[in-house]
Parts: C-alpha cells; structure tokens; sequence
C-alpha cells in the first residue's frame, strides 16, 4: 500500500461493513423507485435539468436497475471494483443534480422518509424540512461519495496486492535465484 | 485480473460497467412496458399539457360538505384530568357549554361533516367526464409533467396563499374540487383539499386517497380486460364566463372522452377492493357524538404529551402504535362503540392515516377522525395538566 493511504489503513477493516451498508442503501433506492416509476419521473423533472423529455424517461426506466444490479453484486462480492466504480459515477451525478438544485434554491420534497416514527412531525418540524431538502441530499450524496472512494481505493490495493504476489514483475531482479538464499543484508527489489 | 490503472485494467472496467448498463437497460424496458404504472414513453394523454376552454362551474347548487365557519372558542367544562380508564370502562362525555346564541346576522352554523371527504376514481370518473367537476393535481409541477390524469389543473400543494385565492377566483368556492396526488402513501391531497376547504372557504371538496397510481391501475387493468367504449359526442366547450380571467390557468385540458367514457354495464371482471377510509369530523360534532356513551375519544400524540394535558376521558393510543397494540386496545370494546381519533395539529395527515389504519383493523367500522387538532381546541380554561 502507498504511505499516503496509511491513514485510514486502521479503518480497513470495516471495508465489509460499509460495502453491506452501501449495497443495501442501493436496493433500498432501486425498490422506493420501481414501486413508483411515475413518481420518480416526477422528481427527474423537478431537478429542471434541461435535458429532453425522452433522456430524463429513459433515466427513470434504467437508473433503478442499474441501483439494483450494483447492489447486487456488491454484496455478492462480484466485480467489486466495476460495481463501485459504476456506482461512484452514479453519485456524483447526483451530487451534480442536487447540488445544482440546491444553488437554484429549488423547493424539492420527497417526501421519501416517514419521520413519525422518530417523533418529529412533518408539517411543523424544521429538522424534518431540512432532511428532506435538496442541501441534505446533496450533503448525504457527497458523503456517500466519499465512502465509494475509499471503497474502491482498498479495492484496487487489494487487487495490486494480489497482482504484485503473482506477476513475473514481483520476482527480485538480483542475481541470487532464490529470495529465501539473498544475503540478509540485501532486500529483493521489487517494481512499484 | 489485470494490475490496476493499466489499460487492459481500464478497458476490463469500462466493459464490465457497460455490461451492468446495458443489462439494467434490457431489464427496464421489460419491466417498464409490462407494468401497468410504468413510465409511457410516448406522449399520452396524461404528459398532454394543453391550454383549453375552461370548465364552467356548476350551476346547480352542489350538495353537502358545508364548511362551518371557526366557531369562538366555546370553553368545555372539562372535567379534572383522570388517570386513564381502564380499558372496560367507557368515558363520561365532558360537559358541553353550548356556544353564543345565533342572531339574525349569524347563521347557525349546519349540523353538516366540516373538511374534505375522500373519495375514489370511481365516484370520481363519470363526473369528470360530465365536466362537473374539478380535478386538481396536488403533486409539484414536475410529477404533474411526467403523468397526470387528463383534465386535471396543476395545483401543487406549496403553492401561496395569492396561487389559492386565484384558483378561487376562477372558479368559486362551491365549485366541486376533486384533489388527488400520487398515491395512498401520498398525503399532499389531503393537506390542498383541506387547506382549500378552511383557508379559502371551499364547500365542496374531495380528496382521491388512490392518488395517479389508482388512476393508472384502474386504466391499465381497464384496457386489458374491457372493450374499448364507443366514444360518446364530445360536447362543445361552454364559453368562459366573462368575469374569469383566460390567463391565470393554462394547464386546463379538454377532457376527451373516448379515453375514459365507461358503458356502465360493462363490469371490470377484477375490481379492485374498494378503498377504507375514516370520516372526518369536527370538534363540534364529536360534542354531539359524546353524548352517547357509545363514543371513546381517541389521543393518538405522543404519551408525553398525554400525559401533560388531554381531554377527560380520551384514551391513548400513540400513533407510532404497532398492529398488536391496536388489536390489544380494540379488543376490549364493543362492536358497536365508535372511535373518534385526535391529534395535536389541524389538518394532519397523521390523524387520517392513523384513523385509516384503526379503521382496517375494526373491518372498516366506527372510526372517524377530528379534522382539527387538540392546539385547536385546548384554548379552554377548563382544561387542566394532568395530575
């Protein structure tokens, strides 16, 4: 591993955890989005992003299964580093979408969340107003970003991990022709 | 696999990545166009946005649903707080101080259910069809782009004060407003139709409880199992009045009625299980209906808040409460005892949804729910902390 991730090394072992919790956030959004396609059009269309009717429907139809099949695998443990790198791409798009309307002041609700389980009323809470805004989606997206990148960094250093101990490039490039026969005082070299 | 950020790396990933995109594509065009609530990619009557004649109020006087006017506080005699019953016992009914006498300028106010009433797409269909009514679209302005049922005016539920009383203006407040959003889980039909009932004096007003998804449902399952209706003659659309302003409302549609007129003795094969709701009531008819011992109040706030203040005799049933609790505070009840549910605020769509819920679970029987909130009614010096 380069130094510079040394860091957060300490908080690699609960990698497992936050790909779990990514996976099933995935679902959980492909499921709210296909139980009411119409509905999520509708929230498509009221980011106003100016793009044509027909690509923002083709987005709604698409964009939930493509949730649903990175959560999948994700949790499966299949293409790991394609699925967060697909998924990464995915949030930043909506760290675009929300941040813009965020800036415009758009008055967004989803109304996705039943906060009267938690006590706070809808109508009246201003914390309840505020989680549905489009400033804490974009908040949640770019901190859901920054997971995905961590995420996928120790993926790719694992991936490295395991090419480095199996590539002809690992061998040591010093005369001696066994590691285990080097002198003590001289370490193999290795390519980085 | 090959050694990351090489080229055969990157080509590997980007593959793989189309591969998912173009799996999810096959499998939501799939499902989309075998999904009777799916996203129609053409455009339909419910994407139509077209401006049309407006739809001429009606004329005959519409029945029912007065709105009665903010009665002066009258102050209930309320009993000392007691702790609460057991569930066996049925509450005394607080005493009622009956409010100022009516005089000559002051109509007593009708004996009439206050706030909107539910209905369904069914009761809902032939009168829009007959333009006797208005149909509005509580959802924002972008879910009413992506599909709206045809004939319906954009009227979001955040729309100002100056928005409402322009609707008003344009069609009066006795005009017969039928206010819908998205679905069952949607609330915002509720809040507009109430709104427009207490704030701006609207006397005949429904909310849709099934929302565009009952719309949908109903049309899809239509079209697969009935056959396509002769289209009546459409009937020429009626001038504007000349007090109505043509530009306030753009998003009026002509409802083309070969899309909707449904012979009535053709049967849908598979109905849909009608919709439960609760009746709504207000704080001066649950006075009447205290009277008989037969009526248990209902205190679905928080237990804290019960236990600060509630109206003497009310029972708690929070409305976090789960489907046990419900069972276990229904059980020892009668029948044949009605349940009148309250909450803190006015218009709620906690109440509804919770009397909604005790509703279901008493097989559609005896609950009805207070339109107006506990605040609303607390303003009495008669009520007192609990003990």
């Amino acid at each position: 591993m380069s130094s510079h991730a040394l860091p957060l090394s300490r908080w690699r072992s609960s990698e497992p955890v936050l790909r779990c919790f990514i996976a099933l956030l995935l679902l959980w959004a492909a499921v709210s989005k296909l139980s009411n396609p119409t509905e999520f059009l509708g929230s498509i269309y009221a980011y106003e992003l100016g793009l044509p009717k027909t690509v923002l429907k083709i987005t709604a139809i698409v964009l939930p299964w493509v949730e649903l099949l990175c959560g999948l695998t994700l949790l499966a443990k299949v293409w790991t580093e394609t699925t967060l790198a697909t998924s990464l791409a995915l949030f930043s798009v909506f760290v675009l979408a929300t941040g813009q309307a965020w800036a415009r002041g758009l008055k967004i609700s989803c109304g996705c969340f039943d906060f009267g389980i938690l006590g706070l009323d809808k109508d009246h809470s201003p914390v309840v107003k505020f989680l549905e805004s489009p400033g804490f989606a974009f908040i949640r997206n770019l901190v859901l970003c920054a997971v995905l990148y961590q995420l996928l960094r120790w993926a790719l250093s694992s991936c490295a991990g395991q090419n480095s101990s199996t590539t002809p490039d690992s061998i040591p490039t010093s005369p001696v022709s066994s590691p285990r026969s080097s002198s003590p005082n001289r370490k193999p070299t290795r390519r980085k | 696999m090959p050694q990351p950020h090489s080229p055969n790396w990157i080509t590997l990933v980007i593959s793989r990545a189309a591969a998912v995109v173009a799996l999810s594509a096959v499998l939501g065009f799939a499902f989309n166009s075998s999904n009777p609530v799916g996203i129609r990619l053409q455009d339909t009557p419910e994407t139509q946005n077209k401006p049309a004649a407006l739809a001429k109020p009606p004329t005959a006087p519409p029945p029912t649903l007065a709105v009665t006017p903010t009665p002066t506080p009258a102050p209930l005699a309320i009993p000392p707080i007691a702790p609460q019953p057991s569930a066996s016992t049925l509450p005394t009914a607080p005493a009622v101080t009956p409010g100022p006498a009516p005089t000559a300028s002051t109509p007593p106010p009708p004996a009439t259910v206050t706030g909107p009433s539910p209905t369904t797409w069914a009761a809902v269909k032939p009168k829009l069809d007959a333009e006797k009514l208005i149909l509005v679209d509580a959802r924002a302005k972008g879910a009413y782009d992506s599909g709206h049922i045809p004939g319906a005016i954009s009227l979001p539920e955040s729309s100002s004060p100056e928005d409402l009383a322009k609707f008003k203006a344009q069609f009066g407040a006795d005009a017969h407003v039928v206010v819908y959003c998205s679905s069952t889980s949607c609330s915002l039909s509720f809040k507009l139709a109430y709104k427009l009932a207490k704030d701006h004096g609207f006397t005949n007003i429904q909310y849709m409880t099934g929302g565009y998804m009952e719309y949908q449902r109903e049309m899809g399952l239509n079209a697969n199992t009935i056959p396509t209706p002769t289209p009546a003659p459409s009937p020429a659309a009626p001038p504007p009045p000349s007090n109505l302003q043509p530009s306030v409302v753009t998003s009026v549609k002509v409802q083309t009625p070969s899309q909707s007129v449904v012979p009535p003795s053709i049967a849908n094969p598979n109905p849909l299980p009608p919709t439960i709701n609760p009746q709504p009531t207000s704080w001066a008819k649950v006075d009447e209906l205290l009277s008989n011992p037969k009526t248990v109040l209902v205190d679905i706030r928080p237990p804290d808040d019960y236990r600060t203040s509630h109206f003497a005799g009310a029972l708690s049933l929070p409305a976090t409460a789960s489907a046990e609790r419900i069972a276990e505070f229904i059980k020892p009840h009668a029948p044949d005892v009605t349940f009148v549910v309250y909450g803190d605020f006015s218009g709620s769509a906690k109440t509804f949804q919770f009397a909604r819920q005790l509703l279901q679970a008493r097989n559609g029987s005896g609950v009805r729910f207070v339109v107006d909130g506990y605040n609303d009614r607390k303003a009495s010096p008669a009520s007192t902390p609990s003990k």
